[in-house]
């Protein structure tokens, strides 16, 4: 066992250098800087000179891998570029309550109703609320999640008036506040990965409940929904749970357009906005840290299954 | 009979006490009240609120609440005291002495003194932009509340610059200034105006109060200086991105101002009672810009072609869409200015096809490709480009279009050897020595020995009429040598809530003497 | 069942048009798709265009058919170049013990703890914007899903009796890979790649909605989703019908994907057969 976990950290500490490595080369050759979009179009040779070493963008490249890994050494992942003087840390960590929240709600709908509506079709399996459960999934999963979010604020904002617009409030203003500016986005968000989840769920139920000690549970004369809860449920939870750890990676990835299309101040739109400006720390920063988190995860379910599931752990 | 007449006695009492009432409230409203929270919709977040350190209007219309400057634009963009009292000039027109108020306090209670006045100017000076060019050597105390600008040679526009709101020369507690050290931003947001700093959440609001001890000017309101009276409570900037987003909420009573609402927002906008759309002049015009040093755009004739061929009423049409946002006018400066020249305006606008074809025959054009290149999100300029190209294409030219994100675009731009034609937006300018195809900025290689003796000349010129005569030449040479083909003006419409009081339609926004009325 | 065989028939017929307007986009398409209009501008559906006109005056319609060569383009190569390199990144990577396969399985999970979008927005920034680079983009982040699942099979595949003595009597690695592994993990490989074609098509209207996708100007139905995003109110139709086309041509990619895997997944097809 304690050779599996060493195998593991070395390998998730492995992948963290290399996620370092990367990011940094992909921002040392994306064209272009932050130059202008600080300074304005009207900045002058003068400026953009100063603005550079202000930054010190005109240091050789191998200074600047050293200063990127020294400074991860210590935890720090410097200052942002294109928001003066604020630490990429700092940013990062602030602007992690709207993603996390919608993540959460996002998932909370997408979960609940993704195992709903997946073992709904896989026990009423060829039958019309089997193939009406899928096709809701696929709608979920076809749908562009930015159009389905723009109709949502046509529609709840702008026609019913029932929901606000842009925006965010945080939570230190009232929780039910926050859940307005919330509901839209986790809705839009949440409906694709009820989708993905939906399909996963059914596949895996009805491969378990096709399993022969479904059949002796059955002969045996227990009822069809004990069969299915007890034993059918509960032995497809771990396939399930990996799905549901790699929508959560996905939530992650989907909150990014649904923050630009509903103004969130979250991660997702941070990046997005990172890119444009070519802000490169606060960009290096925050793939530094979704790879750290998404290692971390990985790793915990890692050693997760190695206890849950002995054969795993020698193989 | 009796009981009907004395209910009716009671009720009309309670109507008169009511009407009474209402006629009090109604009153009341008509006048300047303290109090509440205003809500504006920006679209885009600054980089940091260091006005000095950079030219964009978003960072200007939140600092400028708090920073404020020696002199300031009026309505006719002629520079009038704000922080200064008034200054002299000497015999040789060499040395300014400009006067300071006394009793203005920072936000932190300090006194503005010249030892502030001074450490801020200098900064600028250093800093570039306007001041930067002019030949200062030196910038000292000379007093309690005043100070000295000494040149190098007679200088007429040392006042101008100091009141342009592109320049800003905002004036900072001393220990601001040297706590952001030569190259670093102003990250104190202490200052002398109407309103102080209070908060900034990055990604959502820059959030600002009422500073109680502000003493508004004894002058009336007049342009962006005079009395400042701040009312409200607190002004909140939100930064909303979305164009749809900003006009949804504006509808929904969400935000008191949004800007810049999209043409057609302001179509359906127009029409509800609940909220006033203005448009204000002088704002931004288009243009294409040649790369004048080298490749096609070095040929004169190339560019006299693309003048001729351009459609200015089509492409402005196209980018803008709504007539009342936009207006087809030749100047180089802008209307509403002192400046604006007519001066060789014949050549503007000639959509003339067979012209263009004939020019381009005679320059023996042999169907090398014209590179276009614009970003793929700033908008009007990426329908010019697609408007132009199509004008450029019908009358023979073969285009090709390149599009890239906007950081890369700003980096192809700075490379001659890629381009040859790019659209562009400039801002409104008080005065021609700011445009910076003639002060310097971004290289596109017009080259001229006859248009530099007149810059030179125009920068030392003092009689106002003289002056007005060599600008009048410059102009000319726009027309002739086309370094640009200017397309039109055009204008952002702003959208304001109806319980917004006090609002002056001016093209850049501020909210002193402003109240809410709800 | 029956409305099931209903639904794929419909997809297929739906991709089927979709390819047939593709091919005669030049027959089909009544303007010039980037042909500037501008007196027309925003005009609605029916005045002399089918389906309106968005705000430069082009038509819909046109765009719109033009629109679908870049969805299918996109969706198809991003497919077949993720399932081209994931196969054979899973092939070899399941089929070698020891370090080379573990750490092309490593590179894999790396890979894979990037975001996608994230991902796909750095490469096309560094890459510029062209229909080839999003194709390269969305591929790069699509191999790992393909590599696990090949890596998946051929781990399994390998065990088995008539692999292990088609070793025995020498077969060469790559001839048995080709000859004898791949062929049974060309189900669960078929599946996901259908998959993709239909992620590819909403991811590439996903980078032209941010602005990171076709070059501005070409008609592809993401960018003019972009292009209506400011027009929600005064021009609905130009998001409508290209959201509306995203959706139907995914869904139906993803009903067909949905069918294959009913037929070629080894595990589910076993379900057929008990019921």
């Amino acid at each position: 066992m304690l050779g599996y976990v060493i195998r593991r950290v070395c390998g998730a500490l492995l992948t963290v250098f290399v996620v370092a490595t990367i990011a940094f080369t992909l921002m040392s050759i994306i064209p272009g800087d932050a130059a202008f979009y600080v300074l304005g179009k009207e900045a002058t040779g003068g400026d953009i000179t100063r603005f550079r070493e202000q930054h010190g963008l005109n240091d050789p490249i191998h200074v600047r891998l050293a200063r990127w890994y020294g400074g991860l050494l210590r935890g720090d992942l410097g200052e942002s570029i294109t928001q003066t003087g604020e630490s990429v840390v700092g940013l990062v960590l602030g602007r992690l309550e709207p993603t996390v929240l919608l993540a959460t709600f996002a998932s909370i709908i997408g979960i609940s109703m993704g195992v709903l509506f997946g073992v709904l079709a896989a026990v009423r399996r060829g039958k019309l609320l089997d193939f009406a459960s899928m096709i809701l999934a696929l709608l979920g999963i076809s749908v562009p999640g930015f159009w389905l979010g723009l109709n949502l604020i046509l529609l709840f904002s702008l026609r019913l008036g029932w929901l606000p617009t842009a925006g965010y409030a945080p939570i230190s203003d009232g929780f039910l506040t926050t859940l307005k500016y919330l509901v839209l986005p986790a809705l839009a968000l949440g409906f694709s990965q009820a989708g993905v989840i939906a399909r996963m769920a059914r596949a895996n139920l009805l491969q378990v409940l096709s399993e022969d000690y479904m059949t002796t549970a059955r002969s045996k004369g227990l009822r069809e929904w004990r069969v299915v809860v007890v034993h059918g449920i509960r032995n497809s939870l771990i396939p399930t749970l990996g799905v549901i750890g790699i929508s959560v990676v996905l939530v992650l990835g989907g909150a990014i357009i649904t923050e630009v299309v509903f103004v969130l101040p979250g991660l997702g739109s941070l990046t997005v906005n990172a890119i444009m400006n070519r802000d490169f720390t606060l960009m290096q920063g925050i793939l530094m840290f979704v790879a750290i988190i998404t290692t971390g995860v990985n790793l915990f379910i890692d050693l997760l299954y190695g206890v849950v599931d002995p054969r795993i752990r020698y193989g | 009979m009796r009981l009907v007449a004395r209910n009716l006695r009671w009720l009309l009492l309670v109507f008169l006490l009511v009407a009474a009432s209402g006629f009090a409230v109604s009153a009341q409203a008509g006048e300047p009240q303290q109090g509440g929270t205003l809500v504006v919709a920006m679209p885009a977040e600054p980089a940091n609120l260091d006005m000095q350190g950079s030219t964009l209007n978003y960072i200007r219309y939140i600092a400028w609440h708090f920073f404020e400057t020696l002199f300031t634009p009026d309505e006719n963009f002629d520079p009038i005291p704000m922080l200064a009292s008034g200054y002299t000039v000497s015999e040789d027109g060499r040395i300014y002495t400009i006067t300071l108020r006394e009793g203005i306090l920072f936000h932190n209670g300090k006194e503005l003194t010249s030892e502030d006045a001074v450490a801020s100017v200098k900064r600028a000076v250093d800093r570039g932009k306007m001041l930067g060019s002019f030949n200062i050597l030196d910038v000292r105390a000379a007093g309690k509340y005043a100070m000295e600008i000494e040149l190098a040679e007679p200088m007429g526009l040392v006042i101008n610059a100091l009141a342009l709101s592109r320049t800003s020369v905002t004036i900072h507690p001393k220990e601001a200034i040297d706590e952001a050290g030569n190259d670093g931003n102003i990250t104190d947001y202490t200052g002398t105006g109407p309103f102080k700093f209070v908060d900034w959440q990055r990604g959502q609001y820059v959030l600002l109060e009422r500073f109680d001890d502000y003493k508004p000017l004894d002058e009336a309101p007049n342009g962006y200086g005079g009395a400042r009276v701040p009312y409200v409570d607190q002004i909140k900037f939100m930064f909303v991105t979305e164009p749809s987003v900003r006009a949804i909420g504006l509808e929904a009573g969400d935000f008191h101002l949004a800007w810049p609402l999209t043409p057609d927002d302001r179509d359906r906008l127009e029409s509800d009672p609940a909220v006033n759309v203005y448009t204000s002049a002088p704002w931004m015009y288009s243009l294409i810009f040649s790369n004048s040093s080298s490749g096609l755009g070095g040929q004169l004739q190339f560019r006299q072609a693309v003048q001729a061929a351009v459609d200015c009423a089509e492409a402005m049409e196209g980018a803008v869409g709504d007539p009342g946002l936009y207006r087809l006018d030749p100047g180089i400066m802008w209307k509403e200015t002192a400046w604006y020249s007519t001066v060789g305006t014949e050549l503007y606008n000639q959509a003339d096809p067979a012209r263009a074809k004939e020019i381009l025959f005679r320059m023996g054009y042999d169907g090398e490709p014209v590179r276009i290149v614009s970003s793929t999100t700033e908008q009007p300029l990426l329908s010019i480009a697609l408007i132009v190209k199509q004008q450029l294409e019908d009358i023979g030219m073969t285009v090709d279009l390149q599009t890239f994100d906007v950081a890369t675009t700003k980096q192809v731009l700075l490379d001659p050897e890629r381009w040859d034609l790019s659209p562009l937006d400039s801002s409104y300018r008080d005065h021609p020595l700011m445009l910076y195809r003639i002060s310097g900025g971004l290289p596109i290689g017009w080259e001229d020995a006859g248009r530099d003796a007149l810059v030179q000349a125009f920068w030392l010129e003092q009689d106002p009429v003289k002056a007005s005569e060599i600008w009048d030449a410059i102009h000319g040479m726009y027309y002739l040598d086309v370094p640009i083909a200017k397309l039109g003006d055009f204008f952002d419409p702003i959208g304001v809530r109806t319980e917004v009081k006090g609002y002056v339609n001016m093209p850049e926004f501020f909210f002193w003497n402003v109240w809410l009325d709800d | 069942m029956r409305l099931k065989t209903l639904s794929v028939l419909a997809s297929a017929a739906i991709v089927t048009c979709v390819v047939v307007i593709a091919i005669f986009a030049s027959v089909i398409a009544p303007e010039d798709p980037n042909r500037i209009r501008v007196k027309d501008r925003l005009g609605a559906p029916g005045d002399g265009s089918l389906i309106g006109r968005d705000y430069l005056g082009r038509d819909l319609w046109s765009r719109m058919v033009y629109g679908s060569r870049i969805s299918l383009l996109v969706g198809a190569s991003a497919a077949a170049l993720s399932a081209l390199g994931g196969t054979f990144i899973g092939l070899v990577g399941g089929y070698s013990r020891g370090r080379v396969g573990a750490l092309l399985m490593r590179v894999v999970d790396t890979v894979m703890s990037f975001p996608a979008t994230l991902l796909a927005l750095s490469l096309m920034a560094v890459l510029g914007q062209r229909v080839s680079n999003i194709v390269i983009a969305l591929s790069v982040t699509y191999v790992p899903r393909i590599a696990r699942v090949v890596h998946a099979s051929t781990l399994q595949i390998r065990e088995l009796d008539y692999v292990a003595s088609a070793r025995a009597i020498g077969v060469g690695v790559p001839r048995l890979l080709l000859r004898h592994v791949l062929p049974n993990a060309v189900g669960p490989l078929f599946v996901q790649t259908s998959f993709i074609f239909a992620y590819a098509v909403i991811a590439e209207s996903g980078l032209s909605f941010i602005g990171v996708g076709v070059p501005a100007g070409t008609p592809s139905w993401g960018s003019i989703l972009a292009d209506g995003r400011s027009y929600l109110l005064s021009a609905p139709w130009i998001m409508m019908s290209a959201g509306a086309a995203i959706f139907v041509l995914v869904l139906s990619l993803n009903i067909i994907g949905d069918a294959l895997r009913d037929k070629l997944d080894p595990r589910l097809s076993r379900l057929s057969r008990n019921r």
